[in-house]
């Protein structure tokens, strides 16, 4: 363990008697307390972390900050978790994704030999014939690629959370340039909350021993003092809130950014964003530049800075631009050996860095090409072409890349701040312009530490809003146009031919491969992304868009600054749903005799949301009891409209085909509404209870919607009508069978006779001392009652019923046994019976169609219908054997589908098994033989059906209307 | 029943309080964590139509506070009425469940432009105390209900673990306060979802005792 460990100083966030133990892969590793899983994995040797999406290459760490695919783990059983920035834990079990059957043995490695069969936008060209083996080949084609494998069983020790948090200004960013910014905001009097994706403030500081020039605060101490003295200074800030370890995914419209810290989802409330996202370097293209031990000079820093790990034993160090030389520098101060730099430049710099370089005996090769790394799973070499046109190759195990660090602007686009390219370092940089969002430091494009400083504390002052500040912006900008000025245009490094450059680590998309996709026409840096996937990862683009627009500029021949840049979208880093979706809440709607239906054994099944008792033991048995005597129902979850007013009944014939303006006060009618294209939406009843006043019912499921409905038609209406939901406020049950009026004439002192009480009246009167609206309507075929009383008198009466019915041998009957019933009288339930398509003239219903009326919603639509002829229509069938047709078989002819069975259930009444079903028009005719397929595919057996069209129990309604 | 209630009365099962709890207990919830009790029952009037606001306004004992998103008290047929102005042509009015002139007292209101019905039995009313509320509020309801956004005598109407719900801010004994407003179907649910989240940040479900000693306030 100590083999890869560099000695203290080093490990700034180290806890090193502190051990900590886990697994990789099933062998156990050590790390220590402050250690993350990549650092711990490195220090003990573990080169291979992953294997690539396309090829399976193995990869190690490359970034070290979340920002790339390259260390992508399982973690107790969570797939995609970034090892290089999720902290060990004990006991943790860690796995490699996206291998078989080992991570350093992998077979499906093999894909990287056949990369010619794999060409950029493969699935368009290959693999399309025959057509019927695609099924075969999406098969294997998703089991060789992927990102890891979300396993159903188990549940992710993830406990979402939410905060909402509201301050005057929000930083992004807690590097040198978000501290100071928030101190200098915070010092005027605002309220400052940082966001910072690190648990420490002072960003790329941590990891520079260099001395830091600009404010006085800092300047003259080393980066990583520099860090603590700020990280000091904000936390004596009473102003300033940070939050470590949260990454701000989106900035939207009313100052509102999004932050995932962990598995909390943050809403912050704002007028000022200053962001100060940083800068990031980006990978070299030469051959093979993704093997394990190839990393970016940051990603080497933060390993052996903050960690304590030397992440190899000789260091190569590759740039085209002085930073590198800085980086070497950073290295050799921290105690790694760096054998050389390879600068592509003839020109480099001289100066003291220079000279340390060399007192490290560091190789200086100059004016040299990287052509490709040699190793099969770390790097053991790599291959240069000098100045002179010689090929030599160094010995290494670390390939150290160190290029001028791309500003991190996918944040600031997402924003909406216009990008500007700026010739001088050949990069995108943000245009201030956008008052509430201002940006700071390196993502600016800036270098020098004292523009940046002062930029900082400048944005503090703007974000504060302090007065005179016009000038102040004036001397800055000039100051950094100055700067910008002075360097002179830089020239990218020129794309290299070479064999498997990655572009982009994520999707393991070349060089080649994206200067194929423009010879093919895809020449739009937008239109190339969706054609090749490139920046379509986990990692967002942020790693490989400034390498994708290159080698696209380079393919079309012309400059970045054409190929613009691709669209940024929230959020800009890729987080769990759950996060966002925050805690698992699936509303369970409860009837006010739930705990009766508990306490009598009923057996649950889900409606939507709602619990609803689907029998209660022995369905035929209940649906005997409601046809022979008596049984009881609660139909609470009915959907129960209040709809009154001047004008109620002229609309609600403007939303029905049928009339109810015309209704009698104390009558009820069946309604079934309908779209502007004659589409069922929905039926159920009307019941006029006084002159302006009707309850309308609706299906259990689809209450929302026609309360929508209803409401979208009265927004644009004059008509004097309240609609108010009153589902909840009234609980509903039915009784239903011969008996039913015995029961329920023995608790009340109303004529509930057949003349007193008509099939089809609505009446409000007392039944066992409660308020009950009663609606004599009968949707199971026999003599019924529907009973709305207030929820909180509905246990009692139910009780009521029960006790007046024990002597007829009352039952409670669940859903299942309300099903069997109303297929019996082949009542159609919309939604089951019914789809998108479905007309009241196919599904029978064309009675109800009062065409004479004035206009109505649906009626030209209708009347069209009606003139094109039926094509199809809900009919009724009984099995001509025992068997039922499961719900969904398909009706046919000569094996090829005609129709679908919607509904159907055994009838213990009829002894048969029935059912509806939708068919050709021509078919749906009494006695006309039909096929249902009962099993499955198109060989499935069959078994033959009958017709029929009318009612199978008490067709004439004798006994509903009894 | 599952936590152990222990009911008023014989006659009214309503929770007077919880087992493992005792009145210190609760008093310490309410002013140190998070409280949740089942509240009422109300009669509820829902007063609806485009002269509402001036039919409560000319009834409100202040009326310029009568506006959306308010909560103001107004005195009808003898009684204090909590009234919950939630648009302009909607309006709640809550008072402690007594029924006996109801309908008397909602005629009262019928005006031109109004119309009265009754809604009571419809709703349960959970309130939501304690210095930990606010917390355990904003994990299950994506509007922004902290204390600095949703002050004092306001209403809002917001999905509550995803369910439909009023919830109007009532602070008392220094501590931020919530009543809620749920479907009576979904109360069960609403409930048992703000006592799993409830449970990071303390909350314990107290009983009437110890609502009415902060309603004494």
């Amino acid at each position: 363990m100590a083999e890869r460990r560099l000695p203290e100083p080093a490990g700034s966030e180290l806890r090193r008697d502190e051990r900590i133990e886990f697994s990789f892969d099933g062998r156990r590793q050590v790390g220590f307390g402050g250690d993350t899983l990549a650092s711990a994995l490195t220090a003990q040797g573990v080169d291979v972390l992953s294997r690539s999406f396309k090829y399976h290459r193995p990869r190690g760490v490359l970034c070290a900050t979340g920002g790339c695919p390259n260390c992508l783990v399982e973690v107790n059983s969570e797939p995609n978790v970034r090892a290089c920035v999720t902290p060990i834990t004990p006991g943790a079990v860690v796995r490699s994704q996206n291998a078989w059957p080992t991570l350093n043995r992998d077979v499906l490695s093999l894909t990287d030999r056949f990369d010619r069969f794999l060409p950029i936008g493969f699935y368009y060209k290959t693999f399309i014939r025959p057509r019927r083996l695609w099924p075969l080949y999406e098969a294997v084609l998703r089991r060789i690629a992927g990102l890891g494998r979300v396993d159903l069983k188990s549940r992710p020790d993830l406990h979402p959370r939410k905060r909402h948090l509201h301050a005057d200004v929000v930083v992004v960013g807690g590097g040198r340039a978000g501290c100071l910014a928030a101190l200098e905001a915070a010092s005027l009097g605002s309220s400052v909350i940082i966001v910072d994706d690190g648990m420490n403030l002072g960003g790329e500081l941590r990891t520079r021993r260099r001395i830091v020039e600009g404010d006085p605060r800092i300047a003259g101490r080393p980066g990583t003092e520099a860090a603590v003295i700020l990280a000091g200074l904000v936390s004596a800030e009473p102003r300033i809130e940070h939050l470590g370890g949260g990454t701000a995914i989106g900035i939207y419209d009313g100052g509102l950014v999004a932050v995932a810290q962990g598995a909390t989802f943050v809403r912050i409330r704002t007028t000022k964003v200053v962001l100060a996202t940083g800068a990031a370097e980006r990978p070299a293209l030469f051959e093979a530049n993704d093997r394990p031990g190839i990393m970016l000079a940051s990603a080497v820093l933060r390993l052996a800075h903050l960690h304590g790990v030397r992440a190899g034993q000789r260091a190569v160090v590759v740039t085209d631009d002085d930073h590198g030389w800085r980086q070497a520098a950073e290295l050799v101060a921290v105690g790694l050996q760096v054998a050389a730099i390879v600068d592509s430049r003839t020109e480099g710099p001289e100066g003291l860095i220079v000279e340390a370089l060399r007192a490290a005996d560091v190789e200086e090769i100059r004016g040299a090409r990287v052509l490709g790394s040699q190793g099969r799973h770390r790097v053991t070499g790599l291959r240069v072409r000098t100045s002179i046109g010689t090929e030599r190759t160094l010995a290494t195990d670390l390939v150290v890349m160190a290029f001028r660090p791309e500003p991190v602007v996918t944040l600031a686009a997402q924003a909406g701040l216009t990008l500007a390219f700026e010739r001088s370092i050949a990069e995108w940089i943000p245009r201030q312009g956008q008052a509430d969002v201002i940006v700071v430091g390196r993502m600016t494009g800036l270098v020098d530490d004292s523009l940046i400083t002062a930029g900082a504390s400048l944005a503090g002052r703007l974000a504060n809003g302090t007065a005179g500040h016009d000038s102040d912006v004036d001397i800055h900008q000039t100051e950094v146009a100055a700067a910008f000025a002075a360097l002179p245009d830089r020239q990218p490094t020129a794309i290299q031919r070479g064999h498997k450059q990655f572009v982009c680590f994520c999707e393991d998309v070349t060089a080649g491969e994206l200067a194929q996709g423009v010879r093919e026409g895809f020449e739009s840096l937008e239109t190339l992304k969706r054609y090749s996937t490139v920046t379509m990862g986990p990692c967002q683009g942020k790693q490989c868009q400034g390498n994708a627009a290159q080698v696209t500029a380079a393919a079309r021949g012309v400059s970045r600054q054409t190929t613009g840049l691709t669209t940024s979208r929230p959020p800009v880093q890729p987080v769990p749903l759950a996060v966002i979706a925050g805690p698992h809440l699936n509303p369970i709607r409860r009837t006010a005799l739930h705990d009766r239906h508990e306490s009598a054994g009923a057996t649950w099944m889900d409606m939507g949301d709602w619990k609803r008792p689907l029998d209660y033991g022995d369905t035929n048995a209940e649906v005997r009891a409601v046809h022979d005597s008596v049984g009881l129902i609660d139909v609470s979850t009915l959907g129960k409209l209040d709809v009154r007013g001047r004008d109620a009944g002229e609309f609600l014939d403007w939303l029905h085909p049928s009339r109810f303006s015309d209704l009698r006060v104390g009558r009820i009618r069946y309604r079934a509404m309908t779209d502007d294209a004659g589409i069922i939406l929905d039926d159920g009843t009307v019941a006029r209870l006084g002159d302006d006043r009707y309850l309308v019912t609706t299906g259990t499921g689809s209450l929302d919607a026609v309360d929508q409905w209803l409401r979208w038609w009265l927004a644009a209406s004059d008509r004097r009508v309240d609609v108010t939901n009153v589902t909840a406020r009234f609980a509903a049950m039915n009784l239903a069978g011969p008996r039913a009026r015995d029961v329920l004439a023995q608790l009340t002192t109303a004529d509930v006779s057949a003349e007193g009480l008509r099939y089809l009246d609505a009446r409000e009167f007392a039944v066992a001392g409660v308020p009950v609206v009663i609606l004599r309507i009968g949707f199971v075929g026999e003599l019924a009652y529907e009973l709305h009383t207030p929820a909180d008198r509905a246990a009692h009466l139910w009780d009521a019923l029960v006790r007046a019915g024990a002597e007829y041998g009352i039952r409670l009957f669940g859903v299942e046994a309300q099903r069997v019933l109303r297929l019996e009288k082949q009542h159609a339930i919309i939604g089951q019976d019914t789809d998108a398509l479905s007309d009241p003239l196919g599904a029978a219903m064309s009675w109800l169609i009062k065409s004479d009326r004035p206009d109505f919603i649906g009626k030209d639509a209708l009347a069209e219908l009606k003139a094109r002829g039926l094509r199809d229509v809900l009919a009724g069938f009984e099995m001509v054997g025992t068997a039922v047709p499961a719900e969904g078989a398909a009706i046919v002819r000569e094996g090829r589908p005609i129709g679908r069975v919607t509904s159907s259930k055994w009838s213990p009444t009829l002894g048969k098994a029935i059912g509806l079903a939708w068919l050709p028009a021509a078919d749906a005719v009494d006695e006309r033989h039909i096929t249902v397929r009962m099993g499955k595919g198109r060989e499935g057996a069959t078994a033959q059906a009958i017709v029929r069209t009318t009612p199978f129990y008490d067709p004439d309604g004798v006994r509903v209307r009894s | 029943m599952i936590l152990g209630a222990r009911w008023l009365s014989d006659e009214l099962h309503w929770p007077a309080s919880y087992e493992g709890t005792d009145e210190s207990a609760e008093m310490a919830a309410i002013t140190g964590g998070a409280a949740l009790a089942e509240v009422g029952p109300f009669d509820e009037l829902l007063l609806r139509g485009p002269g509402a606001l001036d039919v409560l306004g000319s009834l409100a004992t202040d009326p310029r506070a009568a506006m959306p998103g308010r909560v103001v008290a107004v005195a009808l047929g003898g009684e204090r009425w909590a009234t919950w102005i939630l648009e302009r042509d909607e309006i709640l009015l809550l008072s402690p469940s007594g029924g006996s002139i109801l309908t008397t007292r909602g005629e009262d209101l019928v005006a031109d432009q109004t119309s009265v019905l009754e809604m009571s039995g419809a709703r349960t009313a959970l309130r939501l105390v304690g210095p930990h509320a606010p917390r355990i509020l904003v994990e299950v309801c994506p509007d922004d209900t902290t204390p600095a956004t949703m002050q004092q005598g306001t209403v809002i109407q917001a999905p509550l673990a995803g369910v439909r719900a009023l919830i109007a801010r009532e602070d008392c004994l220094g501590s931020p306060g919530y009543t809620i407003l749920i479907a009576r179907d979904e109360a069960a649910y609403t409930w048992e979802s703000l006592r799993a989240i409830g449970t990071f940040h303390g909350l314990i479900p107290v009983g009437p005792t110890a609502v009415a000693a902060e309603d004494g306030a």
